[in-house]
This record gives structure tokens, C-alpha cells and sequence, in this order.
């Protein structure tokens, strides 16, 4: 997993200017609907801290969690003594969440168009262990040939707005997993639903069984 | 000459008591960018930290800065809890933690508000209740998480026992 990382080199494409847009998000939407009555809620979140999630996560009794898994990857620097780590190891020492842990939602955001697909089947393995049924997940999977050099931040203005804010103009080759490949991705997941996007995305909600 | 009568003496004239007694002067203390320390801080005065710090830091009904120099490995329980330097630890707050742009927060926050500016970095669990409206949370006086409860329980238990030593 990690030389995964280290050994992508973006490519240089001439490109417009970074993507900052805010979008209708029908399948957020139905994710805010989609909690069942509690009286708190767990989240986890794989993208990055902002002020507006937290903030909006704060209107409710919620714990959330932030993950920032993709700069976590990218930044993680190992050793072993004994022989290379496997990937389970690592991801159990990454997210070491507690044993009795059963999140309501996942927000992978478009983490997956940035793992290769064995790096994210693990990581989402390793997710369903704290899921239980009903645990709905979002995600943003690309269909362009290309997709920024680093994942979108994705900031909550309400329930189905997102503002989605490109840090980097440079592209790298997008994985353009499809539906039927979902599944298998998302262990324990199937899709509940998807929508295509103006911008080039799909986005899926899924829901564990 | 020089002499003044009693009658021209000029009146001196003396403030009321109230006025002349001195208003308290809200005590903050500093650990110092050279400072390294390390086990618990006890204590009721506020606290600004600029040095490293290891262990905990309990200031149940104080304001708690770890300025941008401070380097702290340590669970922290205060009134308020502002970063803008580094932190790998739990924090519990009566009140409110605040994480600015520069701030590092690697660890659970708990508290009845939490903000977050745009920059700040974070990896952990946000434990929120819902509004700032409410009546924030006594510690140990609402069913938690065992990692939660352990943390405040933890923290709570010392703040106890220095509050009656």
C-alpha cells in the first residue's frame, strides 16, 4: 500500500482552473434522511476536518470521527523489524477504532478514485467491522478519464449542498469503477442509490446489510 | 508665614472602603518555550503553555491555551480548551475547545462546543451535544463511551483528590 503511494507520479495535463463548485447532492440528501431514530449518532469521516462539517455534525447528537485517511496513507512512514507489515496491520494501527464501535455513516467521499482496487477493498474491510446493518456510505466514483492529483475537499453547506474545492490543477488517471463493481469494493455494502453528476461523478449511496 | 490655619488646611479627601479595596486579579500562568514538563498540572488558575508537556493537565474551572510553540502529549480537562499548537491527547471541556488554523489535535474532544477553523488539523472522535444552548455535560453525569468515560473518569478522579489535598 504504501509504495502504492510513493510510486504515482501525476501527469502533467494541460487543465482548467481547480475545481471549487457547489453541487446538489441528491444522495447526501437521502444520507441525512437515512439515520434511524437515536439518540446519537456515529460518524465516520475519511476526508479531512473542516469547520463547516464539524459544525454541521454539531447540530446533532453525534461522535464524530475524523479519519483524513488519504493524507494519513500518503504520510504514513514504516518500519517493521521483522519483515514488511501486512496491509491489515497497518490499516488496524491507522484506524484503531474502539472494539465496540458501529458507525450510522461512512462519508468515503471520492476517497476510492485514489485507491487502486485491492488497497480499497481492504480499507473498506476493514470499515465494515464497525458497521452494522443499516450503516449507510457515500461516495463520489469518477467516470472522466481524469481526476485531480489529490481528493476534493468536500465541505457541508445543509443537507443536500456540498461546496467541492479542487487543491490541486494537476490530473492523474482516474480508476472509473463501475456499479457492478461495487459490491466486491465495498464488502458487505450493496447500492441503495446513484446518481449521475453534470461534473463527470457518480455518486452512490450504500447501504450495509 | 507658613503657617496655615486649621480652617485653610486643604480636605484630603478619603475614597469609601469599597472603592479602595482591590478588584482580584484574574491569575494565568505560563510554561515558557524551554519549559519541558512532565507529569500532571493541577491547579485553579488559567494556563497558557508555549513548552512541552507530558502526562495531564487538569484545570477543571480554567481557560487552557497550548499556544503555537506549546507541544503537549497529555490528556487535558478545563474550562475552556484553545489550541494553536500541537496535541496528542484527549480533551475534555466544560465549555467550549477551540482548534485555530495553526492548531494539531490528534486525540477525542469532548466538549458541549467545539469549533473548528479552516486549517486546523485534526484526527480523532468529536463527541458533541447537539446545541450550545444546552446545559453543558458534568463530567461522569450522562452514560458515555467506555474511552470517553475512561478519559474523564480518569482526569476527574485526580482533579477530585487535588481539590481536597
Amino acid at each position: 500500500m504504501i509504495q502504492w503511494f510513493r510510486n504515482r507520479k501525476p501527469e502533467l495535463q494541460p487543465v482548467p482552473q481547480p475545481i471549487e463548485q457547489a453541487q446538489k447532492s441528491l444522495a447526501f440528501n437521502a444520507l441525512c434522511h437515512q439515520f434511524p431514530a437515536r439518540e446519537k449518532y456515529r460518524v465516520l469521516d475519511l476526508g479531512p476536518a473542516t469547520a463547516r462539517n464539524v459544525e454541521f455534525f454539531g447540530r446533532i447528537r453525534c461522535r464524530l470521527h475524523i479519519e483524513d485517511l488519504f493524507n494519513t496513507l500518503v504520510s504514513f512512514d514504516y518500519f517493521s523489524a521483522s519483515g514488511r507489515a501486512s496491509n491489515d496491520a497497518v490499516l488496524s494501527y491507522l484506524m484503531p477504532f474502539p472494539r465496540n464501535t458501529r458507525f450510522d455513516a461512512v462519508l468515503a467521499w471520492d476517497l476510492p478514485n485514489y485507491l487502486d482496487r485491492d488497497i480499497l477493498r481492504q480499507v473498506m474491510q476493514h470499515i465494515a467491522r464497525y458497521c452494522g446493518k443499516g450503516t449507510v456510505l457515500f461516495a463520489w466514483v469518477s467516470t472522466n478519464r481524469y481526476v485531480p492529483e489529490t481528493p476534493l475537499r468536500f465541505e457541508i453547506m445543509d443537507e443536500e449542498t456540498l461546496q467541492c474545492t479542487g487543491e490541486t490543477a494537476v490530473l492523474r488517471a482516474a480508476p472509473n469503477y463501475d456499479a457492478p463493481e461495487m459490491p466486491r469494493l465495498f464488502p458487505g455494502f450493496r447500492i441503495c442509490n446513484s446518481f449521475a453528476l453534470r461534473n463527470g461523478y457518480r455518486e452512490y449511496l450504500l447501504i450495509f446489510e | 508665614m507658613w503657617k496655615k490655619s486649621e480652617e485653610e488646611r486643604p480636605e484630603i479627601s478619603v475614597p469609601p472602603a469599597s472603592i479602595r479595596t482591590p478588584q482580584p486579579v484574574k491569575e494565568q500562568a505560563l510554561i515558557g518555550p524551554s519549559l519541558i514538563v512532565r507529569g500532571d498540572i493541577t491547579g485553579e488558575e488559567d494556563l497558557v503553555i508555549q513548552g512541552q508537556v507530558e502526562g495531564k493537565v487538569i484545570l477543571r474551572n480554567n481557560n487552557i491555551t497550548i499556544g503555537r510553540n506549546g507541544r503537549i502529549r497529555a490528556d487535558v480537562l478545563g474550562k475552556t480548551i484553545t489550541v494553536e499548537g500541537s496535541v496528542q491527547g484527549n480533551l475534555v471541556a466544560e465549555e467550549k475547545i477551540v482548534v485555530r488554523q495553526a492548531g494539531e489535535v490528534k486525540g477525542n474532544m469532548q466538549a458541549p462546543r467545539v469549533n473548528l477553523e479552516d486549517g486546523a488539523k485534526f484526527k480523532g472522535s468529536i463527541d458533541m451535544d447537539g446545541t450550545a444552548a444546552e446545559k453543558p455535560r458534568v463530567a461522569g453525569g450522562e452514560k458515555e463511551d467506555k474511552a470517553a468515560a475512561a478519559v474523564q473518569g480518569d482526569l476527574m478522579g485526580k482533579a477530585g483528590q487535588s481539590a481536597k489535598s
